[in-house]
C-alpha cells in the first residue's frame, strides 16, 4: 500500500514539477510570432504543392510576411488572394487569367491504334522505355496515367478512349502533370484560351499518316492561312502554335486538312457587323481588336468593322455591352482568303506576304 | 576515471551494439528521415543532442527519485518507463523553448525533428539501457553520446545510399520503402561483422 502511496506522490510530484519548470520557461523563453503568418497559412490550400517556388505553405505564408507577392498559390486561385489581401491590407496586381492543363495530342485509341501489346507495370514512363511506346505514334499521349497518378487535386482522369481529361474546375495549374509527362504533350494555358494544335509528331506526312488519324501532316495550311505574323511556325515537319503571338481566331482550325488544331467556338465563328443605331461608341471593341479592323475611336465616332481586315476571332463581340455586335456573315472557309493578309502585332501592319 | 572502460561502453554502442543496425531501435526516424543527407544529418545532431541530456536527466531521476540512495523505497519496476518518457517529454519541450530564444538558427536548423525524437524509442532505450547496464552518471553520459553518434552514422550511411538509389534503375515494385528495407537489412548484416570487436 505505501509503495503504491510512493508511487503516486512520486510521479505527482515529478509531473508538476515538469509542468512548472515548462511554464516558466514559456514565460521566460517566450519568442514573439507575427500572428499573421498564422492567419495566412490557415487560407492557403495546404497542399504543400510547391507552385509558389517555396517548399511548403507554412514558408510561403512567412515569406508573404516579408513582403513576397500574394499571387503566387495558383491552387489557391483567387479565394487564397482575397484572404491574404485582407490580412496583408494591399492588393494583387492586375489578375492573371486562371490557367489550366491542356493535352495536345488527339490520338485516342481508335485514331492513332496501339502497334503492339503492353503488358508491362501501367505507367507512360516505364512504356517509354520499351522501345518508344506501344502506341504507333512514339511521339503522342500513351494513356497510362502519370499525369493522373501525379495529380494532387484529382484532377486528371484518363478517359475510356486511353486519354487524360483534364477536369477544368479543379485543375489549379501547379504543373505536376507537366513535368510527370514523359512525352510532354500537356501544356499551361489560360483557361478562356480557345484554339490548339494538338500534335506534336515531328515525323514526315507519310509516316503521321500510317500511325494517326489526327495527326498533323505538316501541310503548311494553318501556316498560310493564319491571318498573323509568326503565329503559326512550320518547324521539323510539324506546325507549331506561338501562344504569346496567338489571337484564338481559329483559322487555322478551319482550314486543318486532318483536324488536328481544334477550336471551343468553331461553330460561332462569323464575320461580326455592328449595328449603328445600338453602338455607343464606347472605343472597348476598338481596343480589344487584335488586327486594328475596327474604325473608330475618336469620341462620338460610331464603330465600323473593315470587313476586308476581320478575322473573325470575335473578341469584339465578346466585350461589346451593348449587345451592338451581330454575327451574321460566313467567314470565308478558303485558305485563299487569308493568304495574303498577315499582320505584324508588333508594328501594327498589315504586311503582304 | 576508467578511460578504457569508457571507450569501450563508446565503440560498443557506436558499432558492436549499434542502436538501428543491432539493436533495432529508432527504426521509424531511421527509415523516415534518410532520404535526403540533410535532413538526415539534423536529425542526428538532434538525437545526439537529447540523448545526451536525457542519459543525464534521467540517471538523477532513477537515483534520487525512483531508488533513492537512502534506500527506504525501490520504484524502478513499477514507474521507470513512465517517470522516464514523462522526464524526456518534458525536457524535450524545455530544450526547445529554450533554443528558439537562446539559439533561433540552430532551432531552425534542427527545426521538426527535434520535437520528432520526444517519443522516439532510442532515447527511451539509451536510458533504461544505462540504468539497466549499471553505469554511473559520466558513463551513462558518455552511453547517451556514443549511441546517438552510432544512430547518426546508421543514419547518414542509410542517406548516402539512398540518395543514390534515387537516380539508380529499381525496378518499380521495389521502389521506395521495399528498396529501403532491403537496403537497411543490408547495412544491419554488414554490422554484425564487428560483433567480434569487443571480446566481454
Amino acid at each position: 500500500m505505501t509503495l503504491i502511496l510512493i508511487s503516486i506522490v512520486v510521479l505527482v510530484s515529478l509531473g508538476v514539477l515538469f509542468g512548472i519548470a515548462l511554464g516558466v520557461a514559456n514565460k521566460v523563453f517566450y519568442v514573439k510570432e507575427d500572428p499573421r503568418i498564422a492567419k495566412i497559412e490557415e487560407s492557403l490550400p495546404g497542399a504543400n504543392c510547391g507552385a509558389c517556388g517555396y517548399p511548403g505553405c507554412a514558408a510561403y505564408a512567412e515569406a508573404v510576411i516579408k513582403g513576397e507577392d500574394i499571387d503566387k498559390c495558383t491552387p489557391g486561385g483567387k479565394d487564397a488572394i482575397a484572404a491574404l489581401g485582407e490580412v496583408m491590407g494591399k492588393k494583387a496586381g492586375k489578375q492573371k487569367t486562371r490557367k489550366i492543363a491542356y493535352l495536345i495530342c488527339q490520338g485516342d485509341r481508335e485514331l492513332a491504334p496501339r502497334r503492339s501489346e503492353y503488358t508491362g507495370v501501367k505507367s507512360c514512363a516505364e512504356v517509354k522505355l520499351v522501345g518508344g511506346g506501344d502506341k504507333s505514334c512514339s511521339y503522342g499521349c500513351f494513356g497510362y496515367g502519370d499525369c493522373e497518378d501525379v495529380c494532387p487535386f484529382d484532377a486528371i482522369h484518363i478517359m475510356e478512349n486511353g486519354l487524360p481529361e483534364v477536369d477544368e474546375q479543379k485543375c489549379t495549374a501547379c504543373g505536376k502533370c507537366i513535368v510527370a509527362c514523359p512525352q510532354n504533350v500537356l501544356i499551361l494555358q489560360p483557361v478562356d484560351k480557345e484554339v490548339l494544335i494538338r500534335c506534336v509528331n515531328h515525323e514526315p506526312a507519310k509516316d503521321v499518316m500510317k500511325e494517326c488519324k489526327v495527326g498533323c501532316i505538316s501541310c503548311s495550311m494553318c501556316f498560310r492561312a493564319c491571318p498573323i505574323d509568326g503565329a503559326i511556325t512550320m518547324e521539323d515537319n510539324l506546325a507549331i502554335m506561338h501562344y504569346e503571338e496567338c489571337v484564338d481566331c481559329g483559322i487555322c482550325a478551319q482550314v486543318c486538312p486532318k483536324n488536328s488544331i481544334t477550336d471551343k467556338r468553331s461553330q460561332e465563328r462569323k464575320i461580326p457587323v455592328i449595328n449603328e443605331e445600338k453602338c455607343n461608341a464606347c472605343t472597348l471593341c476598338y481596343r480589344k481588336c487584335p488586327v486594328d479592323a475596327i474604325i473608330g475611336g475618336k469620341p462620338k465616332e460610331k464603330h465600323v468593322i473593315k470587313e476586308e481586315q476581320c478575322i473573325g476571332c470575335l473578341k469584339c463581340y465578346d466585350v461589346c455591352r451593348f449587345d451592338a455586335i451581330d454575327l451574321v456573315k460566313e467567314r470565308p472557309k478558303t485558305i485563299e482568303f487569308y493568304k495574303d493578309k498577315k499582320y505584324n502585332r508588333t508594328d501594327g501592319e498589315h504586311v503582304k506576304k | 576515471m576508467d578511460f578504457g572502460r569508457l571507450f569501450v561502453i563508446a565503440i560498443s554502442a557506436i558499432f558492436v551494439n549499434n542502436f538501428v543496425l543491432a539493436r533495432f531501435l529508432g527504426i521509424c526516424p531511421y527509415l523516415g528521415v534518410s532520404k535526403k543527407w540533410d535532413s538526415a544529418l539534423g536529425m542526428g545532431i538532434a538525437v545526439i543532442f537529447v540523448m545526451t541530456l536525457a542519459s543525464f536527466i534521467t540517471w538523477i531521476v532513477q537515483h534520487f527519485l525512483l531508488a533513492p540512495p537512502s534506500g527506504k523505497y525501490d520504484l524502478t519496476d513499477i514507474l521507470q518507463t513512465i517517470a522516464f518518457i514523462l522526464t524526456i517529454a518534458a525536457l524535450v519541450q524545455f530544450v526547445e523553448i529554450v533554443m528558439k530564444k537562446a539559439m533561433p538558427d540552430l532551432y531552425k536548423a534542427l527545426g521538426i525533428y527535434l520535437p520528432l525524437i520526444t517519443t522516439n524509442c532510442a532515447i527511451l532505450g539509451v536510458t533504461l539501457l544505462n540504468i539497466k547496464n549499471d553505469y554511473n552518471l559520466i558513463e551513462s553520459i558518455v552511453f547517451g553520446i556514443s549511441a546517438g553518434v552510432g544512430f547518426t552514422l546508421a543514419l547518414l550511411m542509410m542517406a548516402s545510399i539512398r540518395e543514390r538509389l534515387e537516380s539508380a534503375k529499381v525496378p518499380k515494385v521495389f521502389k521506395g520503402i521495399a528498396i529501403a528495407l532491403i537496403v537497411a537489412a543490408l547495412m544491419s548484416l554488414s554490422f554484425t561483422g564487428f560483433s567480434g570487436l569487443i571480446a566481454e
